[in-house]
């Protein structure tokens, strides 16, 4: 439904009552809407307070006339078409109005084609007048800069915005040529084209760079237009130009930040994106081009972001992301992320919603490479893993102490059980603690002192949590971790090497004592040798028969001495070498000792020692070298009658005791002092007896001691200074079925 | 020979080294008077002091050491020339001698002429 046209309100003032009956049935039949007044100041009222569109008006009235009002609406400027009514009489008045501005006059009577003409003149040229009005405001009102010139550029107009704008007044330009703003700025080129565009009819539009009245530089965006006239020449062109200035200085700073920002962002190591809301890739900076393998004509041809994602991470990016559209926040930022090539690493990803007047358009972020962070965490824990492996396979026990506190704060196993303290124990305790009492003061010295680097290991005792001091060395160590000093104390654990270094010393005395002795023995036998042998060269013919014999009896018995001891050197050299091979098999032993005792037995007599043997009590066989059990018992039964006295008495007996085989050498003679009894198994000693000559080696015990050792049997002596003497050795019994 | 007056005191465990000092000191001319170990030999000292000590070392009950300190400390006798005659050569040993001022030292074995001589020299 159109709205109704509203019917143009024609004013009729008269102040004939007819006149106005009659007119205003002829207005509408015409088709308008009549309202009548009678006087000028009922007709001014209506004017100025209510909507008129044509006014009939009566020249003669009384009071205000025709024309005093029309008068009043000149002079107030009341834009109306006004038709003046005349008589016969007054048709100069109304002439006065015309000429005043009054649209027409009409005499009375007033024929009704007539007025229908100029009524519909009237409204329709008052409707063009105000077309034109408004246009004409509209033009002088825009912010645009019009103006309009002849085919040739001849300035016929412009508008208050093209003084404002250019700085030209209209006064100025009127009649000059538009390119009195030609900034020298653009090429004859340009200008040219221009002309041909326009020139040709067609609507030309650009940008222009002029030059103001005061000559600053003004960029303005135009519309030219040609204008034809009723034969479709052009008559005109029709600029319209709009000061681009600001918009441009805008633009090149907006150009200016943004390539800025693209730079930076070019400059940044780590790929940087954006997306839009539908999750595709619409950015990448060169890091994110290089780094995912995509170029620009994929970004393009659509890009899912999620691509930049493992696809075993992508539910979980997936969620992350919308979380982050919800504005929530993500915990955990590291991904596995995808490049192009399938290949992927480890990634934080960093990421922000890009809100544009509170909606959602898209996600901005930035990838940051962890691989080598990665690595360098996992070096730092296979590192770590690698030490505490180490610290713990370290034989050592290791503690490691604050090295300021001195408290203790970590150990490995080994201290644990070389200390025997706990975990729990160690933890409460104070690295002093470890040391004994009467050097835990000198402990930080030691310290120190270690901690200048003046000294390697130190040997130290430690206290066991059992109360035993152990022979260590220390090493020390001193490093850094986590703002603390820390001290780490090595021990080791030297007692055994300082027995083995003492057992060495000892070994060497033995052995140099061993020497001093087998040389001295050597010597004295020799000694008498070689003296009486001079001798009896040199006196042979002055010495008598007798002393000759008794001389040569006594370098026989050296030189046996001699003998026997270089045999005995030679025995116990090959024991103590362990080169001596025994050849064992199962024997008779009383048969041995049987054996034995026969040259034993002419000493015994020579001394008038009763040798009692008591061998074959029960049968009995042993696993043994016969000739190195022979010699036990030579040299064991040799022994009781030499020290034994003159008519003393040695008792040789064989038994079977538990699984072993039992001998006893039992004499009446002096006996051992106890604090020799120990001794006597060593080499070359000797019981000292008061008055008498010693005779023998000093190598027959021992000797006897490493065979029955060598028989995996044992030894025993027992003495009584004054009653006598009992050595007892034991062999385990030949077992067949063992 | 004209040494008869002189008595040299022979202190020695071992048997045949006394019987063999004994006779080579003898057929020079010398009166002997034997001891099996230091303490023995102290005792003879005491009894009549001898011009000469010819003394062994390793013997059991008193060793030539202890006999010759004891003789340092005694005035009448620490005078008495002392010659060790010993089978000890170990460098230890001959210091440990030598610090008691012996005249002599003699390391077995050794040719008989090389003991008269040594007498012979600290007699004059």
């Amino acid at each position: 439904m159109h709205a109704p046209v509203e019917k143009a309100v024609v004013l009729i003032v008269d102040d004939s009552a007819t006149m106005r009956t009659l007119t205003s049935h002829v207005v509408e039949r015409l088709g308008y809407e009549p309202l009548s007044v009678s006087n000028g100041d009922e007709a001014i009222a209506h004017i100025t307070t209510r909507r008129c569109d044509v006014l009939l008006l009566d020249i003669n009235m009384p009071g205000k006339s025709g024309m005093d009002v029309f008068r009043y609406l000149v002079e107030n400027d009341y834009h109306l078409p006004v038709i003046m009514i005349s008589g016969s009489s007054d048709i100069d008045q109304a002439v006065q109005c015309i000429k005043l501005g009054a649209y027409e006059y009409l005499t009375k009577p007033i024929d009704n084609s007539r007025l229908e003409i100029t009524l519909k003149n009237a409204l329709s040229e008052s409707a063009l007048k105000q077309r034109v009005k408004l246009l004409t405001t509209a033009i002088e009102q825009s912010p645009v800069s019009v103006a309009i010139t002849d085919i040739k550029g001849g300035i016929e107009y412009i508008n208050p915005a093209f003084s404002r704008i250019s700085g030209y007044s209209m006064d100025e330009v009127l009649g000059k040529n538009i390119s009195i703003l030609k900034s020298g700025e653009h090429s004859d080129e340009f200008y040219k084209q221009l002309w041909e565009t326009i020139s040709r009819g067609e609507v030309w539009q650009g940008e222009f760079l002029n030059r103001k009245k005061n000559g600053e530089l003004l960029w303005e965006q135009a519309v030219i237009s040609p204008i034809t006239n009723n034969t479709h020449d052009i008559s005109h062109f029709l600029a319209l130009k709009e000061d681009i200035t600001e918009k441009k200085k805008n633009q090149e700073a907006l150009a200016e930040s943004e390539q800025r920002f693209r730079e930076l962002s070019d400059l940044l190591p780590q790929p940087v994106f954006e997306t839009n809301r539908d999750g595709y890739v619409t950015y990448f900076n060169r890091a994110g081009h290089d780094v995912f393998g995509y170029g620009r004509k994929e970004l393009e041809d659509g890009l899912e972001v999620l691509h930049m994602y493992a696809q075993c991470e992508r539910t979980r990016a997936a969620g992350n992301i919308r979380k982050k559209m919800e504005g929530g926040k993500v915990e955990n930022y590291e991904y596995v992320a995808l490049k192009k090539d399938g290949t992927t690493f480890s990634a934080l990803v960093y990421s922000a919603p890009v809100i544009k007047k509170d909606n959602f358009e898209g996600l901005r972020g930035i990838v940051l490479d962890i691989t080598r962070r990665k690595q360098i965490e996992k070096t730092l824990l296979d590192n770590q893993r690698k030490y505490k492996n180490l610290f713990q396979a370290i034989p050592d026990p290791i503690v490691v102490a604050d090295a300021d506190t001195g408290s203790i704060v970590q150990w490995n196993i080994n201290a644990l059980s070389f200390f025997g303290y706990t975990s729990g124990e160690l933890s409460a305790m104070g690295m002093a603690s470890l040391y004994p009492e009467n050097i835990r003061d000198k402990a930080p010295a030691y310290f120190q002192e270690l901690k200048q680097m003046k000294s390697g290991p130190v040997e130290a005792k430690i206290l066991t949590k059992s109360g035993f001091l152990v022979d260590v060395t220390v090493s020390i160590a001193f490093f850094e971790t986590a703002k603390r000093k820390r001290i780490l104390s090595i021990f080791r654990d030297i007692s055994e090497q300082k027995k083995s270094e003492q057992l060495i010393r000892e070994n060497i005395r033995l052995k140099n004592d061993f020497i001093a002795n087998v040389s001295h023995e050597l010597r004295s036998p020799l000694f008498s040798i070689l003296g009486f042998t001079s001798t009896l060269l040199r006196d042979r013919d002055e010495l008598d028969h007798e002393t000759i014999g008794e001389f040569l009896g006594i370098i026989h018995e050296e030189s046996k001495r001699l003998s026997s001891l270089i045999e005995d050197v030679l025995t116990i050299s090959r024991i103590d070498s362990g080169k001596i091979a025994y050849k064992k098999s199962a024997l008779d032993p009383a048969t041995v000792i049987n054996s034995a005792c026969k040259s034993l037995k002419i000493r015994a007599e020579e001394k008038r020692i009763e040798l009692s043997l008591d061998l074959y009590g029960s049968s009995m066989q042993v696993y043994a070298d016969p000739d190195a059990l022979k010699q036990v018992a030579v040299n064991l039964i040799g022994n009781a009658i030499k020290f034994t006295d003159e008519r003393g008495r040695v008792g040789v007996s064989l038994s079977k005791k538990q699984e072993n085989m039992l001998l006893e050498v039992e004499d009446n003679g002096p006996g051992i002092p106890e604090n020799d009894l120990e001794k006597i198994f060593e080499k070359f000693y000797r019981v000292e007896r008061p008055g008498e000559e010693i005779e023998g080696t000093g190598l027959g015990l021992p000797i006897v001691r490493e065979i029955v050792l060598a028989h995996s049997g044992s030894i025993e002596v027992k003495s009584l200074p004054g009653y006598g003497t009992t050595f007892l050795v034991r062999l385990p019994l030949f077992n067949i079925e063992k | 020979m004209g040494q008869g007056s002189k008595l040299i005191l022979v202190v020695d465990d071992q048997a045949s080294t006394r019987r063999l000092i004994c006779y080579l000191l003898k057929k020079a001319g010398y009166i002997i008077t034997e001891a099996v170990n230091g303490r023995e030999a102290f005792e003879q000292c005491s009894h009549s002091v001898p011009d000469l000590i010819l003394c062994d070392i390793m013997m059991p009950v008193m060793n030539g050491l202890q006999f010759r300190e004891k003789l340092l400390q005694n005035e009448r006798l620490r005078s008495v020339p002392f010659i060790f005659l010993s089978a000890r050569a170990q460098t230890e040993e001959v210091f440990e001698a030598r610090k008691l001022y012996p005249q002599g030292y003699i390391t077995k074995p050794v040719e008989p002429e090389k003991i008269i001589e040594t007498v012979k020299k600290h007699l004059k």
